[in-house]
């Protein structure tokens, strides 16, 4: 969202927390979760792999089933990532 | 968009992207009328201003960077911007519009501690559509205990003044809460604290080990910082729109974001910095003005020199870029965490480790690592557990592994 400032400037009014909170704020409400990826050759074998190993596997296993949820739920919050993303890197201090 | 200027240049993508301009740091004054313990400027003392001139030198080589887009945000900061007065910045904006190209939309950003501020300020930021965070740390006593005056006294009832006479106007704002060792105790009084005075917007910096600060509160905590945000985050999931967390929004966006996320303050011209007079840098805004044994400084220009782009060729900005990008490289190699991060703050790994060519730092520890599993957690908890009970009956997760 843009308005013309006294300055004769176009100037964004929202913040990146507005951008952002369609987001978050949809995550509390949802109840049903989506299928979880089930791809077996991510199947852990504990035993014989690193711990380095496994923990990157289950990171990525916990992500992709997340990131499938999400996705289910609210894809349209895909569209806002660019800006997202650009206000999350450095924090004004 | 990338704007694919420079043709052999090694630093064009330093790490395969064409460099396109999103944040300009301008430091109108290093001053800051407060002295908070946790401060990483070294010049906040000195009341020098930026005269009128390096800012239209500044202004004038930021419009016609090669790598400009179209949208770029100026973010008033490395001192407290608010000791300058409104008319200061008035000005400033009327000058800059002279040479602001036509399909340039600029958005202004002012993070303040709120003592200063007042109806006038209200009004100039209104106006302007300015962004406007807040430094508030939570309820008075966790806020005082690191946020005093130059006297020692606390500052929270000002800044607090400063709450309400932004709302008064009904200014948009959030509050940016710098978490110390003091604030991992206290989950459910910082979010109450938030909600009984209408703070829905809040981000969370830590407390870092950068530039004139050498030690953090929070070093040794990971294990307290991790219950902390679990305590939090179940708060934020549970009581939705009560309080969006910036950490948490941006980690969700990182998680739905197609391509791996980029830091923006380890590409070289994403982020440009210029210093009360004059002086140009990029990467960690931090960097401006500190110094490191290993460097001369981080200075690699200014603006009454020509033209950014003329920045590479300063031997100074290669050694750096050239250690960053080593530093990101390794980060890309050795992290799980690295698709979601981008290869973390030059500026942290270079304080807490003395190289840019580092990989892992507290700060990206608490701030990207624990903020991810975090929030799976929570993704996993509001989900019903079912995510996390269907990925476990199919062996995808083990417990013990997965944070």
């Amino acid at each position: 969202m843009t308005k013309k400032t006294d300055f004769g400037k176009k100037t964004k009014l929202t913040m990146s927390f507005s951008l952002v909170a369609a987001v978050v704020g949809a995550v509390p409400s949802i109840a049903m979760a989506s299928k979880p990826v089930n791809d077996p050759s991510t199947l852990i074998e504990a035993s014989v792999e690193p711990q380095a190993e496994r923990a990157t596997r289950n990171l990525h296993a916990r992500v992709d089933a997340a990131i499938k949820h999400l996705r289910t739920e609210r894809p349209a919050s895909r569209q806002a990532d660019a800006d997202i993303v650009h206000h999350a890197q450095w924090r004004n201090r | 968009m990338s704007v694919d200027t420079h043709a052999d240049s090694e630093e064009r993508g330093v790490f395969g992207v064409s460099p396109l301009l999103r944040l300009v740091v301008l430091q109108p004054t290093p001053f800051c009328n407060i002295d908070c313990s946790y401060c990483y400027l070294p010049h906040r003392s000195s009341t020098a201003r930026m005269s009128s001139g390096v800012l239209e030198m500044a202004w004038r080589s930021i419009c016609s960077a090669p790598f400009l887009g179209t949208r770029l945000d100026v973010a008033w900061h490395a001192g407290e911007p608010l000791v300058l007065p409104v008319s200061w910045y008035e000005d400033a904006v009327v000058g800059m519009a002279r040479h602001t190209p036509p399909d340039l939309v600029v958005t202004h950003c002012f993070q303040t501690n709120g003592l200063l501020l007042n109806d006038e300020w209200a009004v100039f930021l209104a106006r302007l559509g300015a962004r406007v965070g807040l430094s508030i740390d939570g309820p008075a006593d966790i806020h005082d205990r690191h946020r005093r005056t130059r006297a020692g006294g606390g500052t929270h009832a000002d800044a607090m003044r400063a709450v309400r006479v932004l709302q008064d106007h009904s200014v948009p704002f959030h509050v940016i809460s710098v978490l110390t060792a003091a604030s991992l105790d206290e989950p459910d009084r910082l979010f109450a604290f938030y909600e009984q005075n209408g703070i829905r917007d809040v981000g969370f910096n830590v407390e870092e080990i950068e530039g004139a600060h050498n030690a953090s509160s929070l070093a040794g905590t990971e294990a307290r910082f991790r219950r902390f945000l679990a305590r939090f985050l179940s708060l934020v999931w549970s009581r939705p729109g009560v309080v969006r967390l910036r950490e948490a929004e941006s980690t969700l966006a990182a998680l739905l974001s197609a391509a791996p996320i980029v830091d923006e303050q380890n590409q070289p011209f994403a982020i440009v910095t210029i210093g009360v007079d004059g002086t140009l840098s990029t990467f960690s805004p931090e960097l401006l003005g500190t110094r490191h044994e290993r460097f001369a400084g981080f200075a690699f220009g200014n603006v009454a020199q020509g033209s950014l782009d003329g920045l590479m060729d300063d031997s100074a900005f290669r050694r750096v870029a050239s250690e960053i990008r080593q530093g990101v490289e390794s980060c890309a190699g050795t992290c799980r965490y690295f698709r979601w991060c981008g290869g973390g703050a030059p500026a942290n790994k270079l304080f807490e480790t003395g190289r840019f060519d580092a990989t892992e730092t507290m700060h990206c520890r608490l701030i990207q690592q624990a903020m991810l599993d975090e929030v799976l957690t929570q993704i996993e908890t509001h989900a019903g557990g079912l995510l996390v009970a269907q990925t476990e009956s199919e062996g995808l997760i083990s417990k013990e592994g997965s944070s």
